[in-house]
């Protein structure tokens, strides 16, 4: 795809970041199951934890298109720290943005696009996932406080976020129009934290529990209206696709340059990987399907930024990165041979953090029936 | 009745099997996994229900049975630990065979009575993969008995008691058998995607003296003979893979029974139960492809295509049936509080620890075009 000059300066930017700074950490990421707290300041200095976000607003004022870069290059080194970017600018960021009354912006999106402050976003619960209107958390009014019980599951940054959006039911018999959007912040009384998942892959990103018991918020944290709060997850999300098909993307591309590495530098049965022709077969495949999702994903970016209906878009873009990623991910293992399955190459430790892309944000099977409806009319 | 018809005595080895499984390994085996071990006291009722050795002759302490009914024990085991699995393919298919075929008589005397006793042997896994500028085989010079150098991957590395080792000469391949405590040789661990309970190792040696006294087959037989023991032990991969596949349907139809969105059980969903049936289908298909191996194996007639066949189908059907069993699960699947992800990265690793996928069709291939 053709991209103007100051993406393409940009992406060479975040490429030398990535390769000097996370590559370097991944796989001591992964294996200890670290949070990469260094990683996070470093994208802090470079302005990168809310590239969308208007600069009086603390962000970088540069569109989608970008961020989107941006994420793409940070995980085609390293899924876990793509993930963080992903969540903090998508999912803690967005929410205030778009929901946010002037104060709110000013008191947590500010610090949050400067990178002071960690955003995450509570949204699924342990009998909530892909039905996420089926919300059991509670906010009931009581004086000038919401009073909050409930559980939050698989929340991404959950517990080293310092500013929480979460959706609760203020009468779970309206389904979802008696759904709000409230924050909660860090140290709160009555809001605590579960246990943090033990994952397949992306082991350096948190996923955590978040238990409010009796916890009580002011009014002035509520986003939006009372019955809101469906709106604004929905809006969240449909953007949200779009970065974790940049990520799942971006896996796909470091799949493909490290089998492309591999296969150029080793032989087997006494002659270079690359002269095979399966190898080539596979590397041919893997690169054409790895430049289709781009196209997808970058669509859909482009008309979030020209303010046109990119709904059916960012679930294509999701749903086919994702599927091509963890084709390109086996390829990739394959390329490798059995030590594809050792972590002495990264391929194996991408098809892990590749997975969930498949799932978190809507599973597949929810994007295709977000695209059908798109495509077939109610 | 169907085409596999099962002996008196291999359904009892099934059921054995089953009981163990059930009652000893499937309430530890994801546990066991994370830790990456396999308990002593788990292996020690293996080798003494005679499994260790299921296929070594009975003048050696062994069972005397054959290729089919180590599958059906492997399939059984593989449902609940696959790493298990694999110490018993890599024990029965690899080593022992290698050792009933080309031991001398005091070699069989001394190696197969240990393992038939519960003793492990180790393999280490040639590969024809040069990496630039490491040395990740052994090659053999002329006059050279001094051997520096390192196995990346070594089967049963973990436990064994004495592992045999393929080293590359000018014509062929020698095959060694070097004891755990050989002087210059050092088991170093290695981080595998999954069978992490299954010991999974390098090996590394530094001026280890093998001389015609280790050596198990010389360079002129070495190829023929771990071409065999590889087919061998391919039935028994295909055979884990079948287990697997079997295990990620189980948990799927449990999960998906239970778990409720959208107010009903999302196995009312056809999107659900297309899954299903596609992972119903690859264990059927698998199944038979890996008796017909076997089948064919212990028959000793022309079996080299379909073990084949029977590993791509197995194992590819075990990776994407896992894969399916973790998009059931969603956000649950992707964490270690369910089996499906183990049973991803076991299948992920048995579909590459023998010839790759890649190899495998080219050799279908090639006797096609004979």
């Amino acid at each position: 795809m053709i991209l103007d000059e100051k993406h393409e300066e940009f992406r060479a930017r975040i490429r030398d970041f990535a390769t000097r700074e996370v590559e370097p950490r991944s796989r001591e990421l992964d294996r200890k199951g670290e949070f990469p707290w260094d990683l996070v300041k470093r994208m802090r200095e470079l302005g990168l934890l809310a590239i969308y976000v208007p600069k009086e607003y603390g962000g970088a004022g540069l569109d989608t298109l970008y961020y989107s870069i941006a994420v793409e290059e940070i995980g085609r080194v390293c899924g876990s720290t793509g993930i963080f970017l992903a969540a903090h600018s998508s999912l803690g960021v967005f929410p205030v943005y778009y929901a946010g009354n002037e104060a709110q912006k000013k008191k947590w999106l500010v610090p949050m696009a400067k990178g002071e402050k960690i955003g995450s976003f509570g949204l699924t619960e342990p009998d909530a996932g892909s039905d996420a209107a089926a919300t059991k958390t509670t906010a009931i009014q009581e004086g000038d406080e919401y009073v909050v019980n409930g559980v939050k599951r698989f929340i991404t940054s959950g517990s080293v976020a310092d500013v929480i959006v979460f959706t609760a039911t203020q009468d779970p018999s309206k389904g979802y129009h008696g759904i709000s959007a409230f924050v909660v912040e860090k140290g709160t009384p009555g809001f605590t934290y579960g246990k943090d998942e033990e994952k397949l892959g992306l082991h350096g990103s948190i996923t955590s529990e978040l238990l409010f018991e009796d916890c009580r918020i002011p009014k002035g944290n509520i986003l939006g209206k009372e019955g809101d709060g469906f709106k604004i997850f929905m809006e969240t999300l449909d953007g949200g696709r779009i970065s974790i098909g940049a990520l799942a993307l971006g896996i796909a591309q470091g799949a493909l340059d490290a089998s492309v590495e591999f296969a150029k530098r080793n032989k087997r049965a006494g002659k270079p990987i690359y002269k095979a022709q399966s190898t080539q077969s596979m590397i041919a495949e893997m690169a054409t399907e790895v430049e289709a999702a781009r196209l997808l994903v970058y669509q859909a970016a482009a008309l979030k930024d020209a303010g046109l209906p990119y709904l059916k878009e960012a679930a294509m873009a999701k749903y086919y990165a994702s599927t091509i990623g963890m084709k390109a991910a086996s390829m990739a293992i394959e390329i490798h041979g059995m030590l594809g399955i050792t972590d002495m190459y990264p391929v194996e430790r991408f098809i892990r953090d590749e997975k969930l892309m498949e799932i978190g944000e809507g599973t597949s099977e929810i994007q295709k029936i977000v695209i059908a409806r798109q495509i077939l009319g109610k | 009745m169907g085409l596999i018809e099962m002996s008196s005595e291999q359904k009892l080895i099934k059921s054995e099997v089953k009981k163990f499984t059930n009652a000893e390994l499937e309430p530890i085996a994801s546990d066991i996994e994370k830790d990456c071990r396999l308990p002593s006291e788990i292996l020690k009722k293996l080798a003494q229900m005679g499994l260790f050795g299921l296929t070594i002759p009975e003048k050696y302490g062994g069972s005397g049975l054959d290729a089919s009914s180590l599958s059906i024990a492997l399939e059984e085991f593989s449902k609940s630990c696959a790493s298990l699995g694999l110490i018993l393919v890599v024990n029965n298919c690899i080593v022992a065979n290698l050792l009933t075929r080309y031991g001398s008589p005091q070699i069989k005397e001394e190696y197969l009575k240990r393992i038939s006793q519960g003793g492990i042997g180790g393999y280490g896994l040639y590969s024809d993969t040069e990496i630039a500028g490491k040395t990740n085989a052994l090659i053999a010079e002329k006059d050279n008995l001094h051997f520096s150098g390192r196995i990346d991957l070594v089967l049963n590395g973990g436990a064994a008691d004495f592992c045999i080792i393929p080293v590359k000469s000018e014509r062929g391949i020698v095959l060694h058998l070097v004891n755990r405590d050989a002087a210059g040789i050092n088991y170093v661990p290695v981080e595998t995607m999954g069978m992490r309970s299954a010991g999974i190792t390098s090996l590394e040696f530094q001026g280890v003296k093998l001389g015609t006294e280790s050596c198990l087959v010389g360079e002129d037989g070495g190829l023929e003979a771990i071409q065999r023991a590889h087919d061998f032990a391919h039935i028994g991969y295909a055979a884990i893979a079948l287990g697997l596949t079997e295990a990620s349907l189980e948990a799927s139809i449990k999960y998906a029974k239970e778990r409720r969105q959208f107010g009903r059980a999302i196995c009312e969903f056809p999107m659900i139960q297309d899954i299903l049936a596609e992972i119903k289908i690859c264990i059927e298909k698998s199944r038979l492809l890996v008796h017909d191996a076997a089948h064919r194996f212990d028959k000793e007639e022309g079996y080299g295509m379909i073990v084949r066949i029977a590993c791509l189908t197995s194992c590819g059907g075990a990776v994407s049936a896992a894969l399916k069993a973790i998009q059931i699960h969603g956000g649950y699947g992707y964490t270690k509080d369910y089996p499906v992800e183990r049973y991803f990265r076991d299948a992920k690793s048995i579909q590459l620890l023998g010839e790759s996928p890649v190899d495998l069709r080219a050799k279908i291939a090639k006797e096609l075009l004979v």
